[in-house]
């Protein structure tokens, strides 16, 4: 493409390249049918170039800004781009074979031709609750659900309708698969209709032309911030609690190398991949690395190829962050939540004024499950909880909140009572849990159940329990997780953050405590005022305020800030 | 309270008030003649009734009027939303049930969608400090069942802490109350008991709807408007009163009805963004005068524009709605926001590309023509560069304008950087701030499942009517339609609307499993509610109306679609309706639906209306001036950046007659803004002074017609 774009034509061009992704991500939510999909908007819509290349893309969560990076490269292995025809529509959910990174991110891509030729790619991508497999921890990702390679599901716009009942027959709830999956077709089919539209108003030059300077303003953007940070080679390491099975450590390090512009993260010196499902498979590490670089860097910066091309990965095949078949990976995003962690800890020394210290470093959730009624029916409920948020220079932490990739809304109590036989009995944030500091860090979440029939079963999910989310430059770690069962009663029992199948009766209680996150600076830094302000909201305890920060706070001072505040 | 109704009905002169933050718009209608006048003062924020008593006083005196000619006042006021915007309210505590003190800072536990890559992101604070949040032991069950009883002793303490603490008002929202009231109830009786004079804003008074963190929001933002609401519309009754107005004004809510003062002090919360709504309403009205009712709204300002879809003359009701980032349940008319309009700022960032806002200059320094100081390239300067709006003045010569600044700062800012020609630039600025217009109209129809093609696009606000046949030109619509006064419809659409109040009740039950006595139980309860605030309204009988609204989805699913259902005694046919009715919405709304998935019912929703007269305006009659007659000048318009400007003559707006016809190229001014015909388009003024543009006869312009009538 010699032709020189000029900047208004590839302005308005790059809009509408957004609409087309937002209209396409409209229609799939709108016309999804399960809540994970229409409420809580797990899924994303993706403009691609021939050559795979994101153009733009409208993901609703972190995690899906990498859910289509491998999958061009496999259907082209399978499908020589000659031999794509138009009304084809590929599916695939593989994890080594398809491009997405767990098995419930099923993606659907469909191509555009343009007189004869093609010249671009339609994808969405949809997080699906419930793919089969087994009902227990899976060693392997045989045992996740059926695994989908990049296959035609619409031959020359022809359903292959026996290949779609395959795939339904292999999961729990096939009528809501079915609905999920129309509305990802519904979604290509709108990102088609509006490429028309679009080829009908400019020419192709000029439309692929916009989409080239688009990718070099984005890297030219993203290598910039990258030259603002020292040369040098910064490292950083954590640990992972366990996989679940066995009770070791799996280290997870980063070894960041800034050379001018260009930007290097090796992850050589990580564990092994484990048994359990908590491996993260290259393609989701090059997305973490992305969202980790794209929020410390350049928040607003057009999410397509151009930002890839100024950052290059290395980890070694077989470890937990690029792990092989047929290693589990359906919790992959404990692991990668922490690699944000350790890619942030690395960043600190160069970059002090972008990063933020440790977040509660998993997806802390519970999953309960029975059978109730007459009829014994059988039902299931899996959440995710908030926690810490890691301070930051001028700031504290947040409290109580989603981090990292993960963005979705808790169900409201009132609807879970509704449903399910559990009642939550106590929901809020944990007093002295956000680590001391300059800044502090954000406070975990305590939720209780009490669980209202026998023969209720729960697992916990999480991680983060055994070690501390460290604080920066000074700043003190925040509290670990917890999962506790009758808690204050003589069966008090402390839980690990991967235990499945735990029975439960009537009565019984189970807490979480979701891990804080690290303060930030100097605690001899903080200002009194501060640590005084979070006493009176009983953010931080009388005790908490005495022992982490050295400031003691009488009753009468309290009162008295209560009444005047 | 005077019977309002009453001088509503024999009123002659009914009067608008709109107050924005700028400028205070009043709108006079003469019901004996059918016709209206306007006027525009300044706001005067410190007190905003020092600029409605102004208007007043000179729109009376204009109009040689005296004050009790005026039998009907309806008032538009962003009090309550600037209330929430600047985290001014009153001092609110919060009785909450043990265990949820938390949940107002905890909220969801998701980021909003938008901050999604910020690190430093913060929550908005919580209109509440922790310290004035205190719990009470006691909790109900989802099936209403009392799993702790209310621990009575804990909760005066509770409230006598709050008193100590200064408290104003107390909120208080329980887990489940929308289920079973009994607890609430008990706390607002010894509130009262314990705290008098302290104000009660309860959640099951407020919404009676499940979801504890939303039912929670709505209620703390209530209580959180109460003092600040209540003393204003107090105040202004006084002065209003002291102006020797007969009647109490009415004042108007964001679900495109209006309540009388004292239910407004109750329920502040129904304030909010009732502007916007008020201007909707005023599209609606001007736009069915003119024969349109497939509409979509494109108010264009300074620094923000709004948008929305109207289908057969009716908005769009919502009620997942948010206020400066806090949720508000109660239903809203279905407004999009956009950060973008005639202050917006051009620039380059740093990859190379131009972009348009978010950033506005606002009022100070204003666009670089304005003089003022501003330096930067805005919309507005694109405009006066090209010609479109008048090179020397404004806002009918009280707004002077200096073309060469408005030049300067595109060539200094956007052509030189851009290697640009200076037409060029300023056509890139148009023409990226109107494809960013396009997205979100798109938007809203897409949201809708309908193609704006099928639409009529309502210019108004000072901008829109400059952007809007470019806009709807790209979107393919065929119909543009700017109001005889596009600055003031929001005081005119205060005069349009009804009175409304809605209630809403939680109650869980698949269609198919539901007992019809239950439920009509429930319509007892809503239906009695809606007519005791009808009553209490002082609405004649004849005037009242309810409508009834069931909230259903299917089982599972964890949004719910609205559907308008019977009123009257409920049968098991009815739900047999009911449930075909859902599965045909959901499949014209989602593209699909599911015989085999049990459909439920959620919310029960009684809207009681009461029928206020609507002004009825005349049809003027055509005139027998000519176009010739109402072209005030002829100015050098570039069209498109490849052509050389083009002479175009420009029209005085309020010299436009029923029965003119103008092709473009052309321009129409009036004072609160300027309306661009491009060349081929054709536009005719219709009996009501609407300018009704047709985009779809692209005739070539024949000069030989422009000065014909």
């Amino acid at each position: 493409m010699s032709l020189a774009m000029d900047p208004i034509t590839v302005e308005v061009i790059g809009n509408h390249f957004e609409f087309v992704t937002q209209e396409m991500g409209i229609t799939l939510v709108k016309s999804s049918y399960s809540t994970n999909i229409k409420e809580r908007r797990d899924c994303s819509a993706v403009l691609l170039d021939a050559q795979g290349r994101t153009i733009s893309l409208t993901a609703y969560t972190g995690g899906h800004l990498g859910s289509v990076l491998g999958l061009m490269e496999e259907v082209f292995k399978r499908y020589p781009l000659a031999s794509i025809e138009p009304g084809d529509v590929f599916m695939a959910n593989d994890a080594y074979s398809g491009g997405p990174t767990h098995l419930p991110d099923i993606t659907v891509v469909a191509p555009f031709f343009h007189d004869g030729e093609l010249v671009a790619f339609c994808a969405t991508v949809g997080h699906h609750t419930e793919v089969g497999g087994g009902l227990g921890a899976a060693a392997d990702i045989w045992g996740e659900g059926v695994r989908i390679p990049p296959i035609k599901i619409f031959s020359r716009g022809e359903l292959r309708e026996d290949v779609l009942q395959l795939i339904l027959l292999n999961v729990r709830k096939p009528d809501e698969r079915r609905g999920d999956l129309e509305a990802q077709f519904a979604g290509v089919r709108t990102g088609q209709r509006r490429l028309r539209e679009l080829f009908s108003h400019y020419s192709r030059d000029q439309i692929l032309g916009s989409a080239a300077v688009l990718f070099d303003q984005t890297e030219k953007r993203i290598r910039r911030s990258i030259a603002l940070l020292p040369d040098g080679r910064y490292e950083f390491e954590d640990c992972m609690d366990d996989d679940g099975f066995d009770a070791q450590m799996i280290p997870i390090r980063c070894a960041v190398t800034i050379r001018g512009d260009e930007i290097e993260l090796d992850f050589t010196g990580t564990g092994p991949q484990v048994k359990g499902g908590i491996n993260v498979t290259f393609n989701a590490l090059r997305a973490t690395v992305y969202f980790a670089l794209k929020s410390a860097l350049a928040a607003d910066v057009a999410p397509n190829a151009g930002l890839y091309r100024a950052i290059k990965i290395v980890a070694p095949p077989g470890c937990l962050v690029n792990c092989v078949e047929p290693a589990a990976v359906l919790n992959r995003s404990d692991a990668y939540s922490r690699v944000i962690d350790v890619i942030l800890g690395a960043l600190a020394p160069a970059a002090p004024d972008r990063v933020i210290a440790a977040c509660k470093g998993a997806t802390t959730g519970i999953a309960f499950h029975g059978w109730t009624g007459a009829n014994n029916r059988y039902w299931s409920y899996l959440e995710t909880i908030g926690g810490g948020f890691g301070a930051r220079q001028g700031l504290d932490g947040v409290d109580g909140v989603q981090t990292g990739t993960s963005n979705t809304s808790n169900l409201p109590s009132e609807a879970m009572e509704m449903e399910y036989p559990l009642f939550v009995e106590r929901y809020e944030l944990i007093p002295d849990s956000g680590g001391a500091g300059t800044y502090r860090g954000g406070q975990g979440i305590l939720r209780r159940y009490r669980v209202l029939a026998d023969g209720t079963y729960f697992r916990t999910k999480g991680d983060r329990c055994k070690t501390r989310p460290w604080g920066l430059f000074g700043g003190a770690p925040g509290f670990a997780g917890r999962f506790i069962l009758n808690p204050g009663t003589p069966g008090e029992r402390e839980l690990g953050s991967k235990e499945f199948n735990i029975p439960v009766k009537k009565g019984d209680v189970v807490e979480v405590w979701t891990p804080g996150s690290g303060g930030y600076g100097e605690v001899s830094k903080r200002d009194p005022a501060f640590v005084l302000r979070d006493v009176l909201a009983g953010q931080v305890s009388r005790e908490g305020a005495r022992r982490d920060y050295g400031v003691d706070i009488d009753e009468a001072r309290l009162k008295q800030l209560a009444h005047d505040m | 309270m005077p019977d309002t109704n009453e001088v509503g009905r024999a009123a002659r002169y009914r009067l608008g008030i709109d107050v924005g933050g700028t400028f205070t718009d009043l709108c006079l209608f003469d019901e004996a003649q059918g016709t209206l006048r306007t006027y525009k003062v300044a706001s005067t924020p410190d007190d905003f009734c020092h600029g409605i008593v102004d208007g007043v006083r000179a729109l009376l005196a204009e109009a040689r009027l005296p004050a009790a000619a005026l039998g009907y006042l309806v008032h538009g006021t962003t009090v309550a939303t600037n209330a929430m915007i600047q985290r001014s309210g009153g001092r609110v505590g919060l009785l909450t049930t043990a265990g949820f003190r938390d949940l107002l800072e905890i909220r969801r536990q998701s980021r909003p969608h938008d901050e999604l890559y910020n690190l430093f992101f913060v929550k908005a604070p919580t209109p509440i400090p922790r310290h004035l949040r205190l719990e009470v032991p006691e909790r109900i069950l989802a099936d209403g069942s009392i799993w702790l009883p209310l621990d009575e002793a804990a909760t005066i303490r509770a409230i006598e802490e709050l008193v100590a603490l200064r408290v104003e008002t107390i909120a208080i929202c329980l887990l489940n109350s929308y289920v079973d009231a009994r607890h609430e109830q008990r706390l607002v009786e010894l509130v009262r008991e314990h705290a008098p004079g302290v104000d009660v804003s309860a959640s099951y008074q407020v919404l009676r709807e499940f979801r504890e963190f939303e039912r929670l929001s709505t209620t703390v933002v209530n209580a959180w408007l109460q003092r600040p609401v209540g003393h204003y519309l107090q105040r202004l009754e006084s002065r209003i009163a002291e102006e020797r107005i007969k009647t109490a004004p009415f004042v108007m809510q964001g679900n495109g009805g209006i309540m009388s003062v004292e239910a407004a002090v109750r329920g502040p919360v129904n304030l909010l963004v009732s502007g916007p709504s008020a201007g909707l309403m005023g599209a609606i009205y001007t736009a069915r005068a003119a024969g349109f009712d497939n509409l979509l709204t494109f108010d264009m300002g300074g620094t923000s524009t709004d948008v929305s879809l109207v289908q057969r003359g009716a908005p769009i009701v919502r009620t997942d709605n948010e206020v400066a980032g806090y949720p508000v349940r109660v239903p809203m008319l279905d407004i999009k926001f956009i950060g973008a309009g005639g202050g917006s700022v051009a620039w380059i960032n740093e990859g190379g590309a131009l972009k348009v806002g978010p950033r506005s200059t606002g009022a100070h320094p204003g666009p670089a023509c304005y003089a003022q100081g501003g330096r930067e390239a805005t919309v507005t300067d694109a405009n006066v560069t090209l010609g479109f709006l008048h090179p020397e003045r404004l806002l009918g010569g009280r707004k002077a304008i200096d073309r060469t600044l408005a030049c300067d700062a595109i060539m200094a800012n956007v052509a030189r950087p851009l290697g640009l020609d200076l037409s060029t630039a300023a056509h890139g600025i148009r023409t990226i701030v109107n494809t960013n217009m396009v997205g979100a109209l798109k938007l809203v129809s897409v949201e809708q499942g309908y193609d704006p093609r099928d639409f009529a696009l309502v210019a108004f606000g000072g901008a829109g009517p400059l952007h809007a046949s470019a806009v709807a030109r790209e979107l393919g619509m065929r119909t543009v339609i700017v109001p005889e006064s596009p600055g003031i419809l929001c005081a005119l659409g205060l005069l349009t609307v009804d009175r409304r109040f809605d209630i809403v009740r939680t109650a869980v039950m698949a269609i198919r499993e539901a007992t019809v006595t239950t439920i009509n139980d429930i319509w007892n309860e809503l239906d009695g509610e809606a007519t005791r605030w009808l009553e209490g309204e002082g609405v004649p009988v004849e005037c009242r109306g309810l409508v009834r609204i069931v909230d259903a989805r299917y089982r599972g699913q964890n949004y719910e679609l609205a559907l308008p259902v019977s009123l009257g005694i409920w049968t098991d046919a009815t739900l047999a309706n009911i449930e075909r009715h859902f599965h045909e919405e959901h499949e014209r709304i989602y593209g699909f639906h599911s015989e085999k998935a049990a459909v439920q019912m959620v919310n029960f929703r009684t809207v009681a209306q009461g029928i206020m007269p609507k002004p009825s305006m005349a049809r003027r009659a055509a005139s027998n001036s000519t176009l010739r007659d109402a072209q005030i000048g002829v100015r050098s318009v570039s069209w498109e950046a490849e052509r050389a400007p083009a002479a175009t003559p420009v029209y005085a707006r309020e010299r436009l007659a029923p029965g003119h016809e103008l092709i473009g190229p052309a321009i129409a001014e009036q004072m609160d803004t300027t309306i661009v015909i491009a060349p081929g388009e054709h536009a005719r003024v219709d009996d009501y002074l609407n300018l009704v543009i047709d985009l779809s006869c692209d005739q070539p312009a024949r000069g030989t017609r422009m000065g014909g009538a």
